[in-house]
């Protein structure tokens, strides 16, 4: 199969995963952009894309790329937008408020974001997007010894923040 | 009570929704993906246009630098061209000299360089050198200067300096600076004291000639002819303004006649006046020769010219009313030859002024 005609295809397959993943990475759901940007670029660099692993962890890959950069790039604009003309007086619109359907949920999506990152990605990887450990090592090229122990960690990390934040009692209301 | 554990937080997790891209979003973008093979000339452009726009910056960066650099170094060996010359070498190069009334009180000893130094029994009593603008001003700079004034009755632009010394040999050195109207040369002419006075070394400074090409350039400005000017009291003075002037008939040669002499001014001009004697000495234009003009005795047989009349020092100045003059001094005056001359009026050794008149 010709790479152009294999891309086509990948997108058909993969586009609601690469457009998950970047829902919860970036906290926004104006991500239609980025995804083809991300198989634009799967396209160009499809020589580099080893056979034998997976196209949809492979693109999550680059998708984590992208959306890294993007990150970047909007953290700089929005330094340099405050510096130079103040406009935002009230805080910056992180992802944070994104605002979910249910507000338990969005709890949980904030105290994810205060997890230190390499904590933030596992989480959304292995947890909300529900990728295994192989999955998710190739996704975040890491061994999957290295997975399992951040996610591991994260939890706790996370199960701290949530207790913090009185969400404990929350849960239990609501599953209890 | 039931414990926040793993598993629920796992399986919280797990729980996010699941978004579905919309449809015509998904087409969109499948459209754009289709179309890649078509786009693939325009990406690569796109791929490069911002190293080649780096590389081109840096290439002009380095053009204008490498032009800048290549100027700096061209315009080095120019720069010697234009160099601001040494006095010295300016004269040496240049097709002025200069000369100085002899004397028997000592000699000119001519240095290879082209300037001159006064000797007498061996010891240098004053010298002239020619110097450029900057070394004049370096000259002032080292000196301790007692007086500093800018002199307009010398053959030349003037700046006259008083340094002193103190030494075994000299008590000061008298500076003229004569800046030449030709060139950009100053002339150094200095006098030590106590083997040269004030009078002296005036009398020298005012002997000091430039010439170009072996003809003598005048100072033009001190020999335009005296124009005559209104007191505030409605007096026709000739001479200038606010500074000195001369009542009288019009000069003839070898006529006799009474002129009055009026000086104008305030305390600086006070303590000129009151330095003794007036004197007055004629320089005619076309010799160049002084001559005394100054008649003693006018009228009797005892009649004769002198340079000066007495005057006791601080003697009260005896202004005129009737021109509004701080200080008036009577006198008789007579030329001897036709011409234009120019009255220098002293006041003991120091000079107040002068005037440049006709005399038919």
């Amino acid at each position: 199969m010709k790479n152009h005609d294999m891309i086509q295809r990948w997108f058909h397959d993969y586009h609601n995963d690469i457009y998950n993943f970047l829902i919860y990475y970036l906290g926004t759901k104006d991500v239609e952009d980025i995804v083809q940007e991300v198989f634009i670029k799967g396209y160009k660099h499809m020589h580099q894309f080893e056979r034998r692993s997976d196209p949809k962890t492979w693109l999550i890959s680059i998708a984590r790329n992208i959306a890294i950069d993007h990150i970047r790039k909007k953290k700089r604009q929005q330094l340099l937008l405050s510096n130079l003309l103040n406009l935002f007086t009230e805080k910056d619109k992180l992802p944070q408020e994104w605002v979910l359907e249910d507000e338990r949920k969005t709890e949980l999506y904030k105290a994810i974001n205060e997890l230190k990152s390499s904590y933030r990605d596992v989480v959304i990887v292995r947890g909300i997007l529900d990728y295994s450990p192989e999955e998710a090592s190739q996704i975040l090229q890491w061994k999957t010894a290295k997975v399992n122990l951040t996610y591991h960690r994260a939890i706790q990390s996370l199960k701290k923040k949530l207790k913090l934040e009185k969400w404990s009692d929350y849960i239990e209301t609501i599953n209890g | 009570m039931k414990r926040l554990t793993d598993e629920r937080v796992m399986s919280e997790l797990k729980n996010f929704k699941t978004y579905q891209m919309e449809d015509d979003k998904k087409r969109l973008i499948a459209g754009e993906l289709a179309q890649l093979k078509q786009k693939k000339i325009p990406f690569h452009f796109l791929k490069f246009y911002k190293p080649v726009l780096s590389v081109f910056v840096l290439l002009i960066f380095l053009l204008s630098a490498s032009f800048f650099v290549m100027n700096q170094t061209t315009e080095a060996p120019a720069g010697t061209n234009t160099r601001i010359q040494s006095g010295i070498e300016q004269f040496m190069n240049g097709d002025e000299t200069f000369s100085i009334k002899e004397s028997k009180d000592f000699s000119l000893k001519e240095n290879e360089n082209g300037s001159v130094l006064f000797k007498t029994d061996g010891k240098t009593v004053g010298g002239i050198e020619p110097l450029n603008e900057d070394e004049m001003v370096k000259s002032m700079n080292k000196q301790h200067i007692f007086t500093s004034e800018k002199l307009d009755s010398y053959n030349y632009q003037t700046t006259f300096t008083v340094d002193h010394q103190k030494t075994m040999e000299v008590t000061q050195i008298l500076h003229y600076y004569f800046t030449s109207p030709n060139s950009q040369l100053n002339y150094h002419v200095y006098f030590h004291t106590p083997f040269f006075n004030e009078e002296t070394a005036d009398d020298l400074a005012r002997s000091f000639k430039i010439y170009k090409d072996g003809k003598w350039i005048e100072g033009t400005e001190h020999w335009s002819l005296s124009t005559e000017f209104a007191t505030p009291t409605f007096a026709v003075l000739l001479g200038e303004k606010d500074k000195l002037g001369i009542s009288g008939p019009d000069f003839n040669a070898g006529k006799t006649d009474k002129y009055i002499w009026h000086f104008f001014g305030s305390s600086n001009e006070v303590e000129t006046l009151s330095n003794g004697d007036f004197k007055v000495t004629a320089t005619n234009k076309e010799t160049g020769e002084k001559e005394k003009v100054l008649v003693q005795s006018a009228g009797t047989n005892q009649e004769r010219l002198v340079w000066s009349y007495d005057m006791p020092k601080d003697s009260p100045l005896t202004g005129d009313a009737e021109v509004g003059s701080i200080h008036s001094v009577p006198s008789n005056l007579k030329f001897s030859k036709p011409g234009i001359w120019r009255l220098d009026a002293y006041f003991g050794t120091k000079r107040f002024g002068y005037v440049v008149v006709d005399v038919k």
